[in-house]
């Protein structure tokens, strides 16, 4: 079998500078071809030699030795890391069960934490005979033989019939260690593996390693930090697969996704997948910069990403999961997101009628609220009274056309949004104002003028107390608390009358 | 002389080095009692060994034995892999090759999980020769037979 399991191209650790040794004497070890051609056909060269160049440069021994570690032969007498025969995932085989676990001190594969090397065990389909705890070979789900040949970790599978015997001890017979999973975190503390914290030591194994395994990388760093295999993650599905920028492992229940900018960081459930539907790292939506974490209402969840200039994938059960991203993420942020007026988006962005600008449902306050974005105006949001005005009015594709403003505070005490209406983005033309007492109206055109040039709504008219109406051939009228304004449409000119 | 700590003792004919130890819990466990582990091989213990034998079990030649008694969790002696009362009697047939922690050529090995006295235990015996399984199960025995344990206190 050969191994398959990637390694992340750009490490937060010490190996570019060993990379860089390792170019800069490739010289060197032309004139060593024995070992050059070992090198060549392993499919590990590039991982080991980031781990110990200078050691394989300046130690006596076998290239192999040297290059894959210590007792990683089949005639070391060890058992061979689960990771080597299952491309690269760190969990034990379907068929086995946790049979006792032992540890190594301060390792550096754990950051300098203790690493805990977990047995798998083979179950037996038939009993065990003689007072012995390991049944014979008929009934087992696998068989004795070595670590693949193409490995650096060609160790004993299925072979030792030894058991540490701190787990599933409610299983008195098994097979013998199929294999062994590798944690930084203590496995008592993994329910699924039913261990004691009995614990036992072997600081000679400190050093094994297999092509795949984690590293004190950012990833494992984090999965440890979380509670590893006892965490909501649970158990590895994949090795640390190297993607473009960064780096990402898969476990029963999310993955976790590491680049340098961005750190380490999870993403499960419903808000994964979303997140692959729109691309994962590759699309618009970037690497997670945070964890799922809870929304300040406690009814949902949130990552963030870093992608379009910083995005956000919401989920709420009602809701589903939805991607929030570019311009409407920023004036989403900027109304306090989640804690702001807009809530949760509804739905993921869409398309205008016109194809040019985009636009998002919110559910804002009563279910009512949405972000209009185009090239022209930027993002703004409508909601509430003011938003159900505006629709009734057409929406984008009406009188108004898209928001050129948020809501903002009127004079008065009210509030309003600015429209293009028929006028340009720098040169507004319509205005819908609300307040308790009056509702929400729109303003517009030459009444919007002449009402804007005695105050807008802290001056004498106040605000719109209906829509404008036909006053007559020729003429519009709206009114407002203090008066009327009346449009002559043919000349443009205007009226104002107090009551 | 007789090696007596933990509860465990063993009367060693010259020949032996026999040391019991103390295993310290682990920070954060929920059973934080620590646990005595009993070595003795007829080659010097190393400093650096493992619990069942890691960096003992390579030097022994063939006319060298090793064995570990591990002691757990008293909890773990109502359980069906702890279910044998009382400690085993090696005898040459119980022992195979492929019976070890670490399978080294011509060696041989053997466990056994049992309780006694409210404690659970794994006996494993290394031999240095599967050869000459006879003489050197003969010598384990004979250290074996002096071996005194202590009931436990339930804790």
């Amino acid at each position: 079998m050969t191994i398959t399991a990637e390694r992340a191209p750009d490490r937060p650790r010490r190996r570019r500078g060993a990379t860089a040794l390792v170019d800069r004497l490739s010289a060197v070890l032309d004139a060593r071809t024995s070992r050059r051609g070992f090198l060549a056909r392993t499919a590990v060269v590039g991982s080991a030699l980031a781990v110990g160049p200078v050691q394989y440069l300046v130690r006596p021994g076998t290239a192999y030795a040297a290059v894959c570690g210590d007792d990683s032969t089949c005639g070391s007498g060890y058992t061979v890391f689960c990771a080597t025969i299952l491309n690269g995932v760190n969990r034990c085989p379907p068929g086995s069960l946790v049979g006792g676990w032992w540890k190594a001190d301060n390792s550096g594969f754990c950051c300098g934490s203790a690493r805990y090397y977990i047995d798998c065990h083979s179950f037996c389909s038939c009993g065990c005979s003689g007072g012995s705890a390991f049944c014979g070979e008929g009934c087992r789900n696998c068989s004795c033989g070595c670590g693949p040949t193409s490995s650096c970790d060609q160790r004993r599978v299925c072979c030792n019939n030894f058991r540490y015997g701190q787990c599933r001890t409610d299983v008195a017979c098994t097979g013998p260690v199929w294999c062994r999973v590798v944690t930084c975190t203590p496995p008592w503390r993994v329910p699924a593996w039913a261990c004691s914290s009995t614990s036992a030591t072997d600081n000679n194994t400190a050093n094994h390693t297999a092509p795949g395994l984690p590293y004190c990388t950012a990833i494992d760093a984090f999965y440890t930090a979380v509670g590893g295999p006892g965490s909501f993650l649970g158990e590895a599905r994949s090795g640390e697969i190297a993607l473009a920028g960064g780096a990402y492992t898969e476990y029963d229940g999310g993955s976790i996704y590491w680049s340098g900018p961005s750190g380490a960081h999870e993403v499960h459930g419903r808000i994964r997948d979303a997140y692959r539907a729109y691309g994962a790292e590759t699309g618009p939506l970037g690497y997670p910069t945070t964890s799922e974490r809870r929304a300040p209402d406690g009814q949902g969840a949130y990552n963030d990403f870093n992608g379009s200039g910083g995005s956000t994938i919401t989920w709420r059960a009602d809701l589903g999961a939805h991607p929030v991203q570019g311009e409407i993420h920023n004036t989403w942020l900027a109304l306090g997101a989640l804690s702001g007026p807009l809530g949760y988006p509804t739905s993921a962005e869409r398309v205008s009628a016109d194809q040019v600008g985009r636009y998002q449902g919110f559910t804002g306050p009563g279910g009512d609220a949405s972000v209009h974005w185009s090239p022209a105006t930027g993002a703004h949001a409508v909601y509430g009274l003011i938003r159900r005005r505006w629709l009734a009015l057409g929406g984008e594709d009406g009188v108004l056309g898209r928001p050129l403003t948020s809501e903002l505070p009127a004079a008065g005490g009210g509030r309003y949004n600015e429209f293009v209406g028929r006028g340009t983005p720098t040169s507004p033309q319509a205005t819908i104002l609300w307040s308790g007492a009056t509702g929400a109206h729109s303003v517009r055109g030459p009444i919007r003028a002449a009402w804007l040039a005695v105050g807008g709504s802290g001056g004498r008219l106040g605000y719109p107390v209906a829509e404008p109406r036909a006053a007559g051939r020729g003429r519009t009228r709206s009114d407002f608390q203090g008066g009327y304004v009346v449009l002559e449409r043919r000349t443009g000119r205007t009226t104002i009358t107090y009551t | 002389m007789k090696v007596r700590a933990q509860g465990m003792a063993l009367s060693p004919e010259p020949g032996w080095e026999v040391r019991i130890r103390v295993r310290p819990a682990d920070p954060g466990a929920a059973d934080g009692r620590p646990r005595p582990v009993l070595h003795a091989a007829t080659v010097p213990l190393p400093e650096g060994r493992g619990d069942f034998g890691g960096g003992v079990t390579a030097l022994l030649g063939p006319e060298d034995v090793f064995l570990t008694l591990f002691e757990y969790d008293p909890a773990a002696s109502t359980t069906a892999l702890f279910a044998t009362r009382g400690r085993p009697t090696p005898i040459p047939p119980d022992f195979s090759p492929s019976q070890l922690q670490r399978t080294l050529p011509g060696q041989s090995g053997r466990q056994w999980f049992f309780r006694e006295g409210g404690r659970a235990f794994c006996l494993y015996v290394v031999l240095g020769s599967h050869a000459r399984r006879v003489p050197l199960v003969r010598r384990a025995a004979a250290l074996l037979a002096t071996l005194d344990l202590d009931p436990g206190d339930g804790s």
